[in-house]
């Protein structure tokens, strides 16, 4: 029996609701059905009948992931389990990379997050900027966006979204903006979310999108970047999407009011509650600050997972944390889901499936390394705004690495090239958490979000080509195999 | 509307041991199973022409010097003599009538004002308990109903409250728990809220059949006898929660008490054709005895009923809105009722499968399996967002 908020009364025809209701008993018999009947085939010439498996596997999770017919968590298990029914990889291998790296520093990231959100550093960090810089309607609207982005580059987007969303919450309500007509109260939602957005795609830290690509990219090659590499190469992007972003919401949201004295003095209060800082939270400042520098300094040579799980041990050594207290905090469905998509991953480079599958596909589209880029990155940001983030990871890197072997490209390109536009998503509410936090406000209506958000996601994309051609090869990151 | 004449001896031999309450209204079934309720308070039905007897065993029911009618007299049920665990007597928290037990743990009536009694309740008077039941004592009562055998289903009245929500969050631990318990169908009688996500609240909660009473259709009657309902509640609000109630509830299972004999019969037929196009049930009572000498109030002759319930089955049936979930109401007559008010060539053709165990247990399958398909659960759907 539904509670008493968190439900809807479906008033549409009944046969309609039917309807959708089989529709996923349905997709997962044909699922099973296409499974069988890939299986079933001839390999094509050069497939191998493992890679005709690990492509059959591929498929189902394809249909899967993009439906949302299973959970994606669940989707990723099956993923596990096919790969050694079907004779891909024995299943020891398959269970074996459920162990890799990324996922354990996806672990550590998320306790380290919880333990900055538990402590209320996060939050004091938020006021302190909002009421420093933010007095006026185009500051607190600026400082909203770009608190947003930083905080992004160390904690999970949807984190930062949900820290920020009850404070913006009160300021439109003290600023007594109206729901659907208030151009002010839309724009600060939308630069809450905008900004998380932009700024999770800067560090390893943003998202789970950037490590699960590194640990399917690890798993097939071997490769990876370091921490710093990794910031090197996006952050400019993030800096030009911060100028794009600003200009979309100036240009479709002017600012219509004059003054914010009231969402000021709201805040004076809340950091004035907030009282001085507390030993807790300088303590897990200073770890924070010094895995930073570590994941800086030392992430090649001692590993990016190391690093953050030393400082979650540091932070429950010093009686910072609790697991009770932090384990609401860890998405066990994302490290489940990543598991299976790095096992799934490995299997379609390792048997070949991916390269032959990008012969099929990309490989025969593209002319040039550059047309193959832009068409990957624009499939990923396509893809992204109606699937999660991370599905898109899952789903394009074998294909991608498959790719980077046809045109003779660096494989670990591929890394960047899939995980930082799968962030870009910003024309629906499904998209990203952000976008469904900001559009949850009631402030938004879906034209609100669509077509500027529609601008961005474009503006994105010609941002990151310009970027990966003219930027990257600057750092070291090229097209081409030297 | 004029009630029954009972002797003395066979009153106290139906309502030996009972609350007063009970023994106020007697429920008959008459042939071709119309449920009636009756009023048998002396004070009212001393000039009535009808009159009880046992005869030989059997209830006859006389109209002056007509034949005699065998009745089935719905005779208090042991529950009412019996005590729930905490010692209140059962039944002052239930009521059998029909084929349901009626529960009003909240309130009494929705005519008057909260705590008072009602003008129109045929003497009745209940006000508003002092105490209200625990949802425990509500369940043990309906256990010892069903297991008597004295009701198949549940009917909640939970009138009479200022709360905007009209009491669905008040009653809502009783139907969830009446349903965690027991496989049977729900009905529940409030006053409109506010907002129209109560409605929803309350089918999600359990309820099947929902009445809005509105008792008096008229507006500027309304105002008249029902000052307080026109004012702190409205027309417009019983309207439109009865409306959005059609979008939600199954068809046929939404429907509201019209008042005969308070406002003009013309008044009542237009309030048929604008409650049935909405989808809505109309049950058409009769102002009680006691409130037969009230200013205003014309009792109607059989003659002048006649067609107006006529009037009621014709125009249900030509919006094809089902009648069988709305019966066995002994208060009024159901849209079910009056079809024996048509020529019987006008009658739909019916069946009694739907009193039927099989009827039964179906249309309690049916309502759950609704419920599950129209009620979702939004953290379901984004099972997968968080990532």
């Amino acid at each position: 029996m539904a509670t008493d908020t968190d439900f809807i009364v479906d008033t549409r025809p009944l046969w309609v609701i039917l309807l959708g209701r089989s529709v996923r008993p349905l997709l997962l018999l044909a699922t099973a059905g296409l499974y069988w009947l890939v299986v079933s085939l001839e390999p094509p010439a050069g497939l191998t009948p493992e890679g005709l498996r690990a492509l059959a596997t591929f498929v189902v999770c394809l249909v899967l992931w993009v439906s949302s017919a299973l959970p994606l968590m669940i989707t990723s298990l099956l993923a596990v389990i096919l790969l050694p029914l079907g004779g891909v990889m024995p299943a020891t291998d398959a269970y074996a990379l459920f162990g890799n790296e990324a996922m354990f520093f996806i672990l550590g990231v998320f306790i380290l997050a919880a333990c900055v959100m538990r402590s209320g550093l996060s939050t004091r960090i938020a006021l302190t900027i909002l009421h420093r810089f933010g007095h006026t309607p185009r500051g607190l609207l600026h400082s909203i966006f770009f608190l947003n982005a930083f905080m992004s580059f160390f904690m999970s987007v949807h984190a930062v979204a949900a820290l920020s969303f009850p404070i913006i919450v009160e300021i439109v309500g003290v600023l007594n903006l109206r729901p659907h007509r208030s151009n002010y109260g839309r724009a600060l939602f939308l630069a809450m979310a905008w900004g998380s957005t932009i700024g999770g795609v800067g560090t390893l830290l943003g998202g789970a999108r950037a490590p699960l690509a590194l640990g399917i990219l690890r798993g097939a090659t071997g490769e990876s970047f370091s921490f710093l590499e990794w910031a090197a190469a996006c952050l400019p992007i993030v800096a030009l999407m911060m100028l794009l972003g600003l200009a979309v919401l100036a240009l479709f949201f002017p600012i219509d009011i004059t003054s914010i004295r009231d969402a000021d003095e709201m805040l004076a209060e809340k950091q004035l509650a907030l009282g001085r800082m507390r030993y807790e939270e300088r303590a897990i400042a200073m770890v924070m600050f010094l895995t930073l520098l570590a994941w800086v300094f030392f992430g090649e040579s001692y590993g990016l997972a190391n690093i953050a799980i030393v400082a979650v041990i540091v932070l429950f050594a010093a009686g910072l944390a609790t697991w009770h207290s932090v384990e609401q905090y860890v998405n066990w469905g994302v490290i489940l889901m990543y598991g299976g998509a790095i096992a799934l991953g490995t299997a379609v480079n390792q048997t070949g499936a991916a390269l032959w599958l990008s012969q099929q596909t990309v490989s025969a589209w593209a002319s040039s390394p550059s047309a193959a880029v832009a068409i990957i990155s624009g499939m990923s940001i396509v893809l992204t705004e109606s699937m999660s983030n991370s599905a898109v990871v899952a789903l394009m890197m074998p294909v991608t690495l498959g790719v980077a072997a046809d045109f003779d490209m660096p494989l670990r390109i591929m890394a960047l090239v899939v995980a930082v536009p799968a962030g870009l998503a910003f024309a629906f509410p499904i998209g990203t958490p952000a976008n469904a936090i900001a559009f949850s406000s009631g402030y938004l209506r879906m034209r609100d979000i669509t077509l500027p958000g529609a601008v961005l996601a474009f503006g994105g994309w010609c941002i990151f080509n310009v970027v990966a051609n003219y930027y990257w090869p600057l750092l070291g990151i090229h097209m081409h195999v030297p | 509307m004029h009630g029954l004449k009972i002797d003395a001896a066979l009153r106290d031999r139906l309502f030996e041991g009972t609350e007063a309450r009970a023994s106020r209204e007697i429920d008959l079934l008459l042939p071709e199973d119309v449920w009636v309720q009756a009023p048998i308070d002396e004070r009212w039905t001393a000039s009535s022409p009808f009159t009880l007897a046992n005869e030989g065993g059997r209830f006859r029911l006389r109209r002056g010097a007509n034949s005699p009618l065998d009745v089935r007299v719905l005779a208090p049920p042991d529950f009412y003599r019996k005590r729930t665990a905490q010692g209140a007597p059962m039944g002052r928290i239930a009521e059998v009538h029909g084929n349901f037990v009626a529960i009003d743990p909240t309130a009494g009536c929705g005519f008057g004002t909260p705590g008072l009694p009602c003008q129109f309740c045929r003497g009745i008077g209940n006000a508003a308990p002092s105490t209200l039941p625990s949802v425990a004592e509500v369940v043990e009562v309906v256990r010892s109903a069903f297991e008597e055998g004295a009701a198949e289903f549940v009917y909640f009245r939970g009138r009479c409250t200022d709360a905007p929500d009209g009491g669905v969050a008040a009653l809502t631990p009783y139907i969830v728990a009446v349903k965690r318990h027991f496989n049977t169908l729900i009905a529940a009688q409030l006053d409109p809220p506010t907002e129209q996500r109560d409605v929803d609240r309350l089918y999600a909660a359990g309820v099947d059949a929902v009445s809005y009473n509105l008792e008096i259709y008229d507006a500027g009657t309304l105002e008249q006898h029902c000052p307080r309902r026109a004012q702190t509640i409205g027309r417009h609000r019983y309207l439109e929660a009865m409306r959005h109630a059609t979008q939600v509830f199954p068809s046929g299972t939404v429907w509201t008490e019209l008042v005969v004999g308070v406002e003009p019969l013309d008044s009542t037929r237009s309030a048929i054709d604008d409650l049935t196009a909405m989808g809505v049930l109309p049950v058409l009572s009769i102002v009680g005895p006691a409130a037969a000498d009230m200013p205003g109030i014309v009792i109607p002759s059989p003659e002048e009923l006649r067609p107006v319930y006529a009037h009621l089955y014709k125009a249900v049936k030509q919006q094809r809105t089902p009648m069988t979930w709305v019966r066995d109401l002994p208060i009024g007559v159901t849209p079910l009722d009056a079809r024996f008010f048509v020529d019987e060539r006008d009658r739909l053709s019916s069946s009694s499968f739907y009193r039927s165990r099989l009827g039964t247990l179906a249309a309690r399958s049916l309502s759950r399996l609704r419920r599950r398909l129209r009620v979702k659960t939004v953290s379901e759907s984004f099972d997968s967002s968080r990532l």
